[in-house]
């Protein structure tokens, strides 16, 4: 019987050596998690300026209990280095935790960068498994440093702040939802090209809406926010928003909220270039009108015609900023042909860049008003 | 159920089988077969566990042929001792490099993945030490434990994948049937050495209950297995599709970390992923180890096979700790895969040519 006792307390002392992954592990408070990582461009070649912020648990937490907080809520650190990592281990000399990044929330990347390249910057976001795929990613127009010093009005968290942004897209379709994992995504089947929301701050609060348009890894310009919402039409991305058209009857304007598109994209003819027809199928509800006008159904049908055109004229905007302007084919097209008419992609795929700008979209947009409010 | 007689029943041979097969494959082959076959990939898993069907059909009838006898007894029945014992030999390397790329593929996701700092011999050690406490007890705890991990593996794997449906964008699998016949030849040839671990059969027959139903048992095998793989497959595909599955290494574990459930209910499963992960990993290094010493005490016709797990254990360990990254671990599986054909495949056809040309053995009649 001894001898089991001892076997037993010998298999209980030797368990405890081996159930701790003692080497990876860190107590929870010396973690720092990081929510925003900004980037921009350094001063000297092949660096960059990273900045971080940091939610400080003791502020957040004392604030609550009542004391008025003291200090801010959020922090920010910010280095000079060759990657997101290298920034990390610099501010190792700095900051007495260890970063964290398995819970970031957004990374802005600046305009500068953007123009130059992002090749070498997203390659860790990739590479590393300790990036949160989920964040969300958008472009800053100006310095990224700027979308860390905003201090927003509704949230105590910034990084929470604005990665709930990208949830509105019941209510508004002006800027492109995508995580970082869709967008790595899209950089890796189209070799280089990508739509990215675009963010602009404020002292208070950030502005999410537009685009930034990247062919080949940099960034060549902006998609302002008809633009954005035409290629999201284009694409069947809309979940919500609305369109003003001019009221027929008044004199004002007549606002429709969307609800949704069910969108249908064929391919037309296939020689020498092809063509792609269009189908929109809009569902929304009418919100205002000028008052004292009453709504008969050839109105309605009337109005719906004028969001359909107004829609059309989006949709447009946005083809042709991307074809004409930028030449680049973000509007999945490349996709479409590959999925759905792989022979003739393979007539196309080598020149597709050429052969891009000059492909015909045929777009028809059907609206139906489902609800105008409960006055006629 | 508590039967200590050494022999094992279908279920039993069943869970053991499937949960060998099952292993890398769940975090790579989204991979794989991603550069085979692209959007078509997944038919190549179909192909593929077909070919693994017809490779185990070849050590099934020898088991027919030779009831009561091991590979090792057979072969020296047909070719005679001394080239049987050559065989023999062949064999245990054979085993011995399967259970350390095993182990060490193992340690590798781990260090990637979770315990970046851990040094990777202390997890293999870990891993070792486990397998020969659970494998010194014989081949009956090894099957039980098979067969109660295996719905623990599998429930919780398609409960998982299951979340990433709602949000998974179908088109990612067109187009259909666009790629020429002679890459998905190819590509089937690759993903049949993803099945590897029916080799354990080799060793198994005299173990079994009812070697008379091995045909069914290795169809319930092989055709279950298929199916979770063709299920992974599926699932990573339409998540994050086919061009960014060629340019992970462990496709099936980055997706893990982007399913969410609606209302954040479950976010990063890694920690889960992880644990089935292990679980998948532990059951195939069991048998490998396992077959691997019966192979070694067969052929030396020794009584107890525990002495064997023993000498075994520094070898593998000294194998999986060589590769010095995870570049030349690939290397070395590629490897052991091709030789996972010869020993399941060529070489016991060999021997079942020779033994119905030269009229060794019984038939069994159904």
């Amino acid at each position: 019987m001894i001898r089991f006792k001892t076997k037993v307390l010998m298999c209980l002392l030797i368990s405890i050596f081996f159930l701790v992954g003692c080497w990876d592990m860190i107590e929870i408070d010396r973690r720092l998690f990081v929510g925003i990582v900004g980037i921009d461009t350094g001063n000297e070649e092949d660096k960059y300026t990273f900045e971080f912020s940091f939610p400080i648990a003791r502020e957040i937490v004392g604030g609550e209990g009542g004391g008025g907080g003291g200090g801010k809520t959020v922090a920010t650190a910010s280095t000079v280095g060759s990657s997101i990592i290298d920034a990390a281990r610099n501010l190792a000399l700095r900051l007495n935790r260890d970063i964290f990044f398995e819970h970031m929330r957004i990374v802005v990347i600046g305009e500068d960068v953007a123009r130059e390249n992002i090749k070498n910057v997203i390659n860790p976001l990739t590479r590393q498994t300790e990036f949160n795929r989920r964040s969300r990613i958008a472009i800053c127009s100006g310095k990224a440093k700027k979308v860390l010093e905003v201090v927003p009005w509704t949230e105590k968290l910034k990084a929470e702040y604005m990665e709930s942004i990208y949830s509105g897209t019941g209510f508004s379709g002006k800027f492109i939802d995508l995580d970082l994992g869709g967008f790595l995504s899209s950089l890796h089947t189209s070799k280089g090209n990508a739509l990215v929301s675009k963010i602009k701050p404020n002292k208070t609060e950030v502005y999410v809406g537009g685009a930034a348009v990247i062919k080949d890894y940099r960034m060549v310009g902006w998609l302002d926010e008809e633009e954005t919402q035409g290629v999201n039409f284009f694409m069947g991305k809309i979940r919500g928003g609305d369109i003003v058209v001019k009221d027929p009857q008044g004199s004002g304007s007549v606002t429709f909220t969307i609800l949704g598109q069910k969108r249908k994209l064929s391919v037309k003819t296939k020689e020498p270039v092809p063509e792609f027809s269009l189908e929109v199928y809009l569902d929304g509800n009418i919100a205002s009108t000028t008052h004292g006008v009453t709504l008969e159904l050839d109105e309605v049908k009337r109005l719906q015609d004028m969001v359909s055109k107004e829609v059309m004229i989006q949709i447009a905007k946005g083809i042709e900023k991307l074809r004409d302007t930028y030449r680049v084919d973000l509007l999945e097209l490349s996709e479409h042909l590959y999925k759905y008419e792989p022979d003739l992609w393979e007539k196309y795929e080598k020149n597709w860049e050429d052969t891009f700008p000059d492909v015909k979209i045929n777009i028809n947009v059907y609206t139906t008003v489902k609800n105008i409010g409960v006055i006629r | 159920m508590l039967t200590n007689n050494d022999k094992i029943t279908v279920p039993q041979t069943v869970a053991l089988m499937i949960t060998t097969i099952l292993e890398i494959g769940l975090l790579s082959l989204p991979r794989d077969v991603a550069i085979y076959g692209n959007s078509d990939g997944w038919i190549l898993v179909i192909t593929g566990g077909i070919l693994a069907f017809g490779g185990s059909l070849i050590l099934s009838t020898l088991i027919r042929r030779f009831p009561n006898d091991t590979f090792i007894e057979y072969s020296q029945k047909v070719i005679g001792k001394a080239p049987a014992f050559l065989l023999g030999i062949i064999l245990i390397i054979y085993f011995i490099l399967a259970t350390s790329i095993v182990i060490r593929t193992f340690a590798e996701v781990i260090n990637a993945f979770m315990l970046q700092r851990t040094p990777r011999e202390f997890i293999i050690v870990t891993q070792m030490l486990l397998t020969v406490y659970l494998i010194r007890h014989g081949i009956e705890p090894t099957a039980r434990i098979s067969e109660i991990l295996l719905p623990i593996l599998i429930i919780p794997v398609f409960a998982m994948y299951i979340i990433a449906i709602p949000k998974a964008d179908f088109t990612e699998l067109l187009p259909f049937l666009n790629t020429p016949p002679k890459a998905m030849a190819l590509g089937s040839l690759n993903t049949m050495f993803s099945f590897f671990g029916i080799e354990i059969l080799l060793m198994l027959g005299p173990y079994m209950r009812s070697p008379r139903r091995i045909y069914w048992t290795m169809f319930l095998s092989v055709a279950i297995s298929t199916m979770i793989y063709l299920f992974i497959v599926i699932v990573v595909f339409v998540s994050i599709g086919v061009e960014n599955s060629k340019v992970l290494v462990w496709p099936g574990m980055t997706i893990i970390r982007t399913i969410m459930a609606p209302g954040r209910v479950f976010e990063r499963l890694d920690a889960m992923a992880l644990a089935l992960w292990t679980i998948a990993s532990f059951t195939t290094a069991n048998s490998l180890f396992f077959t691997g010493s019966l192979a070694f005490t067969h052929l030396t016709k020794a009584r107890e096979f525990k002495f064997f797990i023993t000498i075994l254990f520094p070898w593998i360990y000294l194998f999986a700790t060589i590769p010095p990254n995870i570049l030349v671990t690939e290397k070395l599986v590629y490897g052991v895969k091709i030789g996972s054909i010869t020993v399941g495949i060529l070489i016991p056809l060999a021997i079942l040519i020779l033994s119905i040309v030269l009229k060794k053995g019984g038939r069994q009649h159904d």
